[in-house]
């Protein structure tokens, strides 16, 4: 139940905070709160739970870089909003059909999707650097989400690279005030 | 047909052989040309004495792209920086090898290097430049999508479920190919991952047959949005991926591959800035009509006059690529084009003929 409860928890802040630092913080909180309970509960508690951990880590930071890069003028956050519950709306319909067997494993299967198709369309209406990385460490979440539920070492491996790609190049981008070029 | 290994390791050779060369030796036309036909001759006997003569053109699409990238027409003032040179080299080396593993989970981490390269090159001075940023999200969201759609189609939930998942999938790809519209930003090696992408997508359409109509859907998608878009700013390669989507959508019949084959040897063949579109690309007697007719042939086999009729509606082509100009690069291309589709005209015949008798 509690994996239930988180997964709900991710997908009520997915929208809600846009391109802001601690949006990216806490889907990252939330998602390794995530997997690693569902790995606990499964018994098996082994590198998904460390990766989640790492993810998490790595989002903070860019959380961090996010405080200090002024965010761009128009966030659209209420565009944002009606689009990942639209997209929720229709993964609902399309992954609750059928046989209603593992509940723990669709419910978990749509919140990751949810996440990425979410952040991917954050992604695509935001004007800002910011706001870009925001959305695509949403769908990031996601991925992970959705991997450790596959038990893909490979996908969580290219989850944590993009993630270090993402803090690089919001490394590189040159700030208005503050802080070192 | 060399071991799957073999090959893959000789390919990873040539890719550090040829970064290497052309960064240390800044890459005189020679020694790229040598390079890239080289890589053809690799992808030549790789996939070489198999059965499907498609698969072969298919496969030696990648490096066919880069050896009329090097070959073709310098752009601007031919003053290009060595890294930016290097490019096309290393995306054609890893849409070669993606083709080679034709894995689908693979192609994430191979997309994922190429937009690695990509965005490594955009990094200026001040930080990402526009187009960078344009990339990054094209890029990283259409992958994302599309891992999203490969873990829903891998769970095998339920029929809906693996629809849902295959529109994931193939609409996420070809977002991370940068289809629907990369005409303000072509770059060298524009054309790699679609190369790459479409085969792999082709041969997972066995495993997961649901893919199929994702992919004619996702087709009609791309030639409508080819067709709706400006004027200004719509380019053929457009059409042709649009094309191209659709063959790799078709059920696999007596011919194989073979519209996929033609329309993915078109799109290597056909470069960016050949000029502006003309309204006679849109209707069927021209080249992507010929695309249809060679659907036509995909579709029905038995049926030698549909041939004819494919290789007759070339000539319009030719007689355009003839009015336009005295260019000497105009007519390499269409002089290539035409023995591109003599090769795929002969493939049909040969298989024709394989077939009846």
């Amino acid at each position: 139940m509690l994996v239930l409860l988180f997964g709900v928890l991710v997908i009520l802040s997915l929208s809600t905070s846009g391109g802001r630092g601690g949006g990216p913080v806490w889907h990252g909180a939330c998602m390794a709160a995530c997997v690693c309970l569902s790995r606990w509960t499964q018994g098996q508690v082994g590198p998904a739970c460390v990766m989640a951990v790492g993810l998490a880590g790595l989002l903070g930071v860019l959380g961090a870089q996010m405080l200090h890069i002024p965010a761009a003028g128009r966030e659209r956050s209420g565009l944002r909003l009606a689009g990942g519950l639209a997209c929720i709306a229709v993964l609902a319909q399309a992954v609750m059909q059928g046989p209603q067997v593992d509940m723990t494993a669709r419910l978990m299967g749509m919140t990751g999707l949810s996440a990425i198709l979410c952040g991917v369309w954050g992604a695509c209406i935001a004007r800002g650097p910011v706001a870009l990385c925001a959305g695509l460490a949403c769908g990031l979440d996601g991925v992970m989400l959705l991997a450790a539920r596959a038990d893909s070492m490979l996908v969580m491996a290219e989850v944590i690279m993009a993630a270090i790609g993402l803090n690089i190049l919001l490394a590189t981008h040159p700030r208005s005030h503050g802080g070192a070029a | 047909m060399m071991a799957p290994s073999l090959y893959a390791s000789l390919l990873g050779g040539w890719m550090v052989l040829a970064l290497t060369a052309v960064l240390v030796t800044g890459g005189a036309l020679a020694l790229r040309g040598l390079l890239a036909v080289l890589l053809l001759v690799l992808c030549g006997m790789g996939s070489g004495p198999s059965p499907d003569m498609a698969r072969i053109l298919t496969g030696c699409g990648p490096a066919l792209a880069l050896c009329v990238w090097v070959f073709g027409p310098r752009r601007g003032d031919g003053v290009t920086p060595r890294e930016r040179e290097v490019l096309p080299f290393f995306l054609s080396g890893i849409a070669v090898l993606a083709n080679a593993f034709g894995r689908c989970d693979l192609l994430g981490a191979f997309l994922g290097c190429g937009l690695v390269a990509r965005l490594g090159l955009a990094i200026g001075p001040r930080g990402l430049e526009r187009d960078g940023w344009q990339a990054l999200r094209m890029g990283l969201g259409g992958l994302l999508v599309a891992q999203g759609g490969l873990f829903m189609l891998q769970a095998g939930w339920g029929h809906v479920q693996d629809q849902a998942g295959a529109i994931l999938l193939v609409g996420g790809l070809l977002l991370a190919c940068g289809v629907p519209g990369r005409a303000g930003l072509v770059a060298p090696g524009w054309n790699m991952e679609i190369l790459a992408v479409l085969p792999v997508l082709a041969q997972a359409a066995r495993t997961w047959p649901v893919l199929l109509p994702a992919l004619t859907f996702m087709g009609c998608v791309c030639l409508a949005w080819a067709v709706l878009s400006r004027q200004g700013r719509s380019f053929p390669a457009g059409y042709w991926a649009g094309w191209a989507v659709l063959a790799a959508g078709l059920p696999g019949g007596a011919m194989g591959g073979l519209p996929l084959a033609a329309c993915l040897l078109v799109m290597a063949c056909i470069t960016p800035w050949g000029g502006r579109l003309s309204g006679s690309m849109l209707w069927p007697p021209s080249l992507p009509g010929m695309a249809v007719v060679l659907v036509l042939v995909g579709e029905m086999g038995e049926i030698p006059p549909v041939a004819l009729l494919a290789g007759a509606s070339l000539w319009p082509v030719m007689a355009a690529r003839m009015g336009a100009g005295h260019d000497r690069s105009e007519w390499g291309q269409a002089s290539l084009l035409l023995a591109i589709g003599c090769m795929v005209l002969a493939c049909a015949a040969y298989y024709q003929m394989g077939n009846g008798w």
